[in-house]
């Protein structure tokens, strides 16, 4: 039997005639978490995980069944058990039949930061103290509480039709909230988002966007009703992974999985916009390459290589993304998972955007969180800029409604372009026809 | 009290390792958890039977004078638990929350406990609901049922306290796609609770109103935003409570500054009419368990007692930080996150009328029945709770005309100040709370219905 863990897994499954195929999935993290209240530490947390995830596939009748199980690695005595209760789940179910990806050449991707591989504990602590100047240096602004993650993960992947890889990344995630204003009755504006490496976290900027938004918060008050403004959604209520939702419903709609299951309202080659389109067409791309992306990887979970996918081409579904069970069903080539979305920029620049006519530019919203299978949002506004000509007046509260699919169909796209969480693309976008809910 | 073989050798190093951290005389504590679970969903296209992903592992903490310091890990082993101990007991020092003397071991009282029911069993039962919601709808493009229990086996061990529990939660739901001239709506019915597989059980009047719903969705209109009168279910109510105040009183919020409530301690911040409690120690509900992920014994905290704010909800930190006493809310996303002060069961009391006599009292407003979701804002009391449906109401009865999506905003004093009549019934719903964006952990909200004035778009 092999020492190494893995292998031995590897053998236990081969080895159980029920399985037809079989997948394994190491991951093996350590993480630092450091957290302030105001200026002083009030925990630090040290994270160690080591966990397999093993998925069986059964054959019975011309159908499939899958199941998965956790094993930890010191608890080796109920593997073979935790292996055949899995193997049980599987037979239960009859799906149509598909296959796993074989053996193929994955392409590196950069997602590592030595620096948090290396020395986690003081990169952290440097993180903080970095937030903690730079709230400092800002106006009229204190720093209420933040959290600093840094991970650094491998993960080792094999299945049962000779794909295997590894591949090493580094996350770091910070949250932080600054104060404006006087005491519990004053603002506040939250900062929360991650990337690869500690350098790429901008502090500086976001601590200056934070403290510009708590300032600005303390004189606003709510926009005026609109049956059909024009709105534009700046920076944070564009992010896909934390704080917004903003481009779930894309995410599902665009899956093969929703199309199988009778539940997309895409067709490939059909408008993915409600209404005839009379702004700029939305292109849509999944990429996983891009360097030090946050959803960046080499392979998915089942072992498909990964590569940049156009998913939306001229405001038209060009393809589903797909994992190989729902490429399969559908008879269509694997993508693998969606990682990254990155989105064409438009010819517009952020500031005309904005210029033209009466506008109501939201930077940040309690939660903007469509309903992802009908595009329906109501959502109330955090902080946002009604702006007429040359006067621009802080608001908040009220609320814009409408449908995304519908908004797309109105939508312009800034020239500029960010990393907004897993999104890569305009800082901004314009709709032209939405609900503003005001005074 | 049943238990796993794994849990019981994951927690055989605790003593010894409590021990060792509390050699020189400072404040530690340690907690070891295993949970495991089944998740079945039967669709019109796909079968899906798996464990829910294993979570087994410990997390040492000492207090260090400053705040607390904290290791974590997967299903540590008996050497690493000990060298950590090690570690830590040369940081612990005094000054930590101080606990009375306490043991006990507990369990979730269910009908059915899902380790009697064979993952088969579980099965057919969700085929056989599947069977029953996809004939409901001659517009039904899918149909879905689904299970997941989760089975959480927890010790919490301290100088002062050696607590074993058990709890058992399990969520079921129904729910119905339909489509028509290429817009897809959907309607759903969740159980949810500390309760076991008998949560499996759907009424014919359940669906049937799920199927209505449904209908109702595809010619539902979006509401013309203003103020309106409000009657709210049950489950709308919970969602308010939940988000409109509860977050606000997690005191760990205070010592940050970013929690109004803080100015409103023994002031009136509602209606006369209105009660407010938190309470994990409740039978039955998501929320609830014997002990939180510090130690502290499940009990009821009284929130708003008459309109009056009388008290929050302290994890360990917020009770050092404000000289205020810790509340059973100390929980955590798991054994690899921070704890933080939380809500559990989170609800208005009940009072007096029935739900046709608020509708009754409104002349034109809107009966806002299904939640979806909901955000916080505790500094600026402000809040976004977000109903899947609103139903018109008109001269004092409910009408057929709907509405979908509809956002209620507005200032928490104004909502809660609002609120005019309160109903004599009283339920729950399930649900997992984050802390702002992340750090879920399963609570129930509610409470009876409502009628108040609220701003909807």
């Amino acid at each position: 039997m092999p020492r190494d863990p893995f292998e031995r897994l590897v053998t236990l499954l081969g080895s159980m005639p029920e399985v037809a195929d079989w997948k394994l999935r190491q991951r093996v993290d350590r993480e630092t978490q450091l957290y302030l209240v105001g200026e002083r530490r009030e925990a630090l947390r040290t994270v160690d995980g080591d966990r397999y995830d093993v998925t069986v596939y059964v054959d019975q009748d011309g159908k499939r069944g899958t199941s998965s199980a956790t094993l930890l690695p010191e608890h080796h005595e109920e593997w073979a058990d935790r292996v055949r209760a899995a193997v049980f789940r599987a037979k239960l179910q009859s799906n149509p039949p598909f296959d796993l990806p074989g053996r193929a050449r994955y392409r590196a991707v950069a997602l590592v930061d030595a620096t948090i591989r290396d020395h986690p504990d003081e990169r952290a602590n440097e993180v903080a103290e970095r937030l903690r100047r730079h709230v400092r240096r800002e106006r009229g602004v204190r720093l209420s509480s933040a959290e600093v993650f840094l991970t650094y993960a491998r993960t080792r992947f094999a299945n049962s039709r000779g794909a295997a890889g590894a591949y090493d990344e580094t996350a770091a995630d910070v949250e932080f909230v600054v104060l404006a204003g006087d005491g519990v009755s004053g603002t506040e504006a939250l900062e929360q988002y991650g990337r690869r490496r500690v350098a790429d976290l901008a502090l500086e900027e976001s601590v200056a966007d934070a403290a510009r938004a708590a300032r600005d918060a303390i004189t606003a008050t709510p926009p005026r009703a609109l049956k059909a403004g024009a709105v534009v959604f700046n920076g944070e209520p564009l992010r896909d992974g934390t704080l917004s939702d903003f481009w779930q419903p894309f995410r599902f709609h665009l899956s093969a999985e929703a199309a199988y299951r009778k539940l997309s309202r895409f067709a490939p080659g059909r408008s993915i916009t409600s209404g005839r389109l009379a702004g700029e067409p939305l292109l849509l791309a999944a990429d996983p390459t891009l360097r030090y992306g946050v959803a960046s990887a080499p392979f998915d979970r089942d072992g498909v290589p990964l590569h940049r996918v156009p998913l939306v081409d001229g405001g038209r579904l060009a393809r589903y993304w797909a994992t190989k069970e729902y490429a399969d069903y559908l008879g269509v080539e694997p993508t693998g998972a969606l990682t990254n979305i990155d989105v064409r920029p438009g010819r517009t620049s952020a500031r005309d955007l904005l210029s033209d006519g009466p506008v109501l530019e939201v930077v940040s919203f309690s939660w903007f969180n469509p309903d992802f299978v009908t595009g329906d949002f109501a959502c109330e506004i955090r902080l946002g800029y009604e702006r007429r000509g040359r006067t621009v007046r802080p608001v908040r509260g009220g609320a814009v409604q409408g449908n995304l699919f519908a908004a797309f169909a109105r939508a312009h796209f800034a020239r500029e372009v960010g990393w907004m969480g897993t999104y890569h693309g305009p800082r901004s976008i314009r709709f032209d026809r939405l609900t503003i809910a005001g005074s | 009290m049943r238990s796993t073989s794994t849990f019981d050798a994951l927690c055989a190093p605790l003593d010894e390792v409590v021990e060792i951290m509390s050699s020189r005389g400072g404040d530690v504590s340690a907690l070891a958890t295993e949970q495991s679970g089944l998740a079945i969903s039967v669709d019109d296209r796909k079968q899906e039977v798996s464990e829910t992903p294993l979570l087994r592992g410990v997390v040492l903490r000492a207090f260090d004078g400053d705040g607390f310091v904290e290791f974590a890990a997967d299903g540590e082993r008996r050497a690493g638990m000990l060298r950590a101990a090690r570690r830590l007991a040369r940081l612990a020092k005094r000054g930590g929350t101080q606990r009375e003397p306490a043991t006990g071991r507990f369990e979730t009282a269910c009908a059915i406990d899902p380790a009697t029911v064979t993952p088969e069993e579980k099965f057919a039962r969700v085929r056989a609901l599947h069977a029953r919601v996809r004939v409901l709808h001659p517009k039904a493009v899918n149909a879905r049922a689904t299970y997941r229990e989760t089975i959480s086996l927890q010790r919490f061990r301290s100088p002062e306290r050696d607590l074993v529990q058990r709890v058992v939660r399990v969520v079921a739901t129904a729910i119905l796609f339909v489509a028509e001239d290429g817009r897809t709506e959907y309607a759903y019915e969740p159980h949810g609770g500390t309760k076991g597989v008998e949560l499996l059980e759907f009424s014919d009047d359940e669906l049937a109103t799920m199927r209505d719903t449904a209908s109702a969705m595809l010619t539902a209109e979006r509401i013309d935003p203003r103020t309106y009168d409000v009657v709210t279910s049950p489950e709308a109510s919970g969602l308010i409570a939940h988000e409109a105040f509860g977050h606000g009183v997690e005191m760990d919020m205070y010592p940050k500054e970013r929690a109004r409530s803080q100015l409103y301690l023994g002031q009136r911040v509602a209606s006369p009419l209105t009660t407010m409690y938190d309470d994990p120690s409740l039978g039955g509900e998501y929320g609830s368990f014997f002990f939180d992920d510090e130690g502290h014994l499940a009990d009821r905290t009284t929130i708003i007692r008459d309109g009056i704010y009388v008290g929050g909800l302290a994890d360990e930190a917020a009770s050092l930080a404000l000289g205020y006493p810790a509340t059973p809310n100390g929980r955590r996303e798991s054994y690899r996150r921070k704890a933080y002060a939380r809500m559990t069961n989170t609800f208005f009391a009940a009072n007096g009328a029935t739900r046709d006599e608020l509708i009754a009292g409104v002349d034109r407003g809107m009966y806002l029945d299904r939640g979806s979701s909901g955000m916080e804002d505790p500094k600026s009391w402000g809040i976004q709770v977000t109903m899947r449906d609103a139903r018109e109401i008109r001269a004092g009865r409910l009408t057929d005309r709907y509405f979908k999506e509809v956002g209620v905003t507005g200032y928490v004093p104004d909502v809660l100040g609002s609120i005019s009549g309160v109903g004599n019934d009283l339920a729950f719903d399930a649900g997992m709370c984050g802390k702002g964006h992340k750090e879920f952990v399963p609570v129930s909200s509610g409470g009876p219905h409502l009628r108040l004035v609220a701003r909807l778009s």
